[in-house]
């Protein structure tokens, strides 16, 4: 779209939100949904901003990542070990009592 | 449960335990403090722990309360940041009409057709951990407890003392920063 006709790509520039907005509406869409005309207006942007439209995908994925976070990862950091004797010596002195 | 072994226990689960706080309150020392905290809750409630889920899941269950309470008492002697206009970096990827400054090479760029199966690669995890790890304190915060933990935004606001609006705002920024930095070091390098 973006090499069509000059006048409906400017038309479509003027007429729909600018990229910073409309990564925010992306966001925000994530939370909660956003009204029809917010959706057609991001839509018809799409037209001309294929960076947006990556956008909107790339948040996608990034969601879907955290989601399938595994809670424990083998990377590092780990405990040093003067912590772990710290945390065995007071977990010692508490079954003690 | 039988008696429980602690020191198996800060063996076992010891350095897990510490990544998964470190990841969300990012200081050593508090770190190991909710840690400790954990397992002495742990110890404590080890006869009634009835052994429906894996030692460690629950374990970090307990962790996951104490991290939420330990954001929500500190936030409460920090004030809240000025959230009207995008910081610096993130400003500068829009020119004054707030377009992508796609000449200067901002902008998404195409991360082929396999982007999705990046979550398959263990080192995946490494970069988006080191990329979470970069992020202001407070908006890492705010956004591992809306996208790991689940939290409702509701929960998320009251623990960190923000309303709706700064949520989504500091969640954008998040956001924002994250799939910068998922670009520039894993998806096109």
């Amino acid at each position: 779209m973006i090499n069509g006709p000059r006048f409906l790509v400017n038309w479509l520039a003027r007429h729909t939100p600018p990229c910073g907005e409309v990564t925010q509406l992306l966001s925000q869409s994530l939370e909660q949904p956003l009204s029809l005309r917010q959706r057609i207006g991001i839509r018809l942007h799409y037209l001309i901003c294929i960076w947006c439209e990556r956008y909107m995908r790339q948040l996608h994925l990034l969601r879907d990542a955290m989601h399938r976070h595994p809670h424990e990862t083998d990377a590092a950091p780990s405990l040093s070990a003067k912590a772990r004797a710290r945390l065995k010596r007071s977990l010692a002195d508490q079954t003690e009592k | 449960m039988a008696r429980v072994d602690p020191d198996r226990w800060v063996d076992e689960h010891g350095d897990c335990l510490f990544r998964y706080a470190l990841l969300r309150v990012r200081d050593d020392s508090v770190a190991e403090d909710l840690v400790q905290e954990t397992f002495l809750a742990g110890l404590k409630a080890a006869e009634r722990f009835a052994g429906q889920s894996s030692e460690r899941s629950w374990l970090v269950g307990i962790l996951k309360h104490k991290i939420i309470d330990h954001i929500r008492k500190s936030c409460r002697e920090r004030p809240v940041e000025r959230l009207d206009e995008l910081p610096k970096n993130l400003a500068e990827q829009f020119d004054e009409i707030n377009h992508w400054r796609v000449d200067d090479g901002f902008g998404p760029k195409d991360w082929g057709p396999d982007a999705a199966q990046a979550c398959e690669q263990k080192e995946f995890w490494g970069v988006l951990d080191g990329c979470l790890s970069k992020l202001p304190a407070r908006m890492a915060q705010a956004f591992m407890l809306r996208e790991m933990e689940d939290a409702g935004s509701e929960e998320v606001c009251k623990a960190l003392a923000i309303t709706p609006t700064n949520l989504w705002v500091l969640l954008h920024r998040a956001r924002m920063q994250l799939r910068q930095c998922l670009e520039t070091n894993w998806f096109v390098k």
